[in-house]
């Protein structure tokens, strides 16, 4: 990575273009074999109906360097060429897109799985918090039993001692 | 001199407000203690902050409520992610 590249994360408060950050990451890993990719986008229906909007909390500074350090276990883990993490806090409304997370590496199942991760990283271990509103309501949500089960498929022998 | 709290997620609606400025007691040295001090007459502050899932960070660094800790310039209480 030279000087000018962008950023691997960012965290923003205003809307970002998924389909102009993917041209991007494709320009700059035109060589790449291979590129794998996820959108999480704001439900339209939840529990409680239909979604009006969502507010996303951070904590500034802290859920930058989590991600940066789950970015580099990414890279530690599987032969990346380069990674894009791109996060929306502030408030969202249905379709608008939460998180773009972008792999590049020379065949498919590094980038895959480096996505695979991250997502699940960035679910259960990164301090961001989601409240959504519906017609009945607002409410926090939590990461569901399933979230943890996920972010476990990624145990590397360290992480015992990392997480006491 | 003066220590940030910081209450994130569902923990800010419970604390009354997100940021609270404190000069700690010399004796709040770990996170049990602070609890405690904070909660003395907060009962509903206390049951949010003993929740499942919900974790303490000191100066960024996520520790447990019993490490000591040492004039720390932020402390937050944080619930359970909820990101991507």
């Amino acid at each position: 990575m030279n000087a000018s590249a962008p950023a691997t994360v960012l965290i923003s408060p205003e809307p970002f273009d998924p389909d102009e950050e993917m041209r991007v990451f494709r320009r700059r890993y035109g060589n790449a074999g291979a590129i794998a990719s996820f959108l999480g986008q704001v439900r339209g229906e939840a529990e409680g109906g239909a979604v009006t909007s969502l507010r996303l909390d951070h904590y500034p500074g802290f859920a930058e360097r989590m991600i940066e350090d789950f970015a580099g276990r990414a890279k530690a883990r599987w032969p990346l060429i380069g990674l894009r993490i791109v996060h929306r806090v502030g408030a969202l409304h249905p379709g608008d897109p939460i998180v773009l997370v972008a792999a590049a590496a020379a065949h498919r199942r590094a980038a895959f799985e480096a996505v695979d991760f991250l997502m699940d990283y960035l679910k259960t271990e990164a301090p961001f918090w989601k409240q959504e509103t519906t017609s009945a309501g607002a409410r926090w949500i939590e990461p569901r039993a399933g979230d943890y089960a996920d972010r476990g498929r990624w145990r590397e022998p360290t992480d015992e001692k990392r997480e006491q | 001199m003066a220590t940030r709290i910081l209450f994130f997620g569902k923990l800010r609606d419970t604390a009354g407000g997100a940021t609270r400025e404190a000069d700690l007691p010399g004796e709040i040295t770990d996170g049990a203690a602070l609890i405690d001090w904070l909660c003395a007459d907060d009962e509903a502050l206390r049951a949010a902050l003993a929740g499942v899932g919900v974790r303490l960070s000191v100066d960024q660094t996520i520790i447990s409520v019993d490490t000591p800790f040492n004039n720390p310039k932020e402390i937050a209480f944080l619930p359970p992610f909820s990101g991507g």
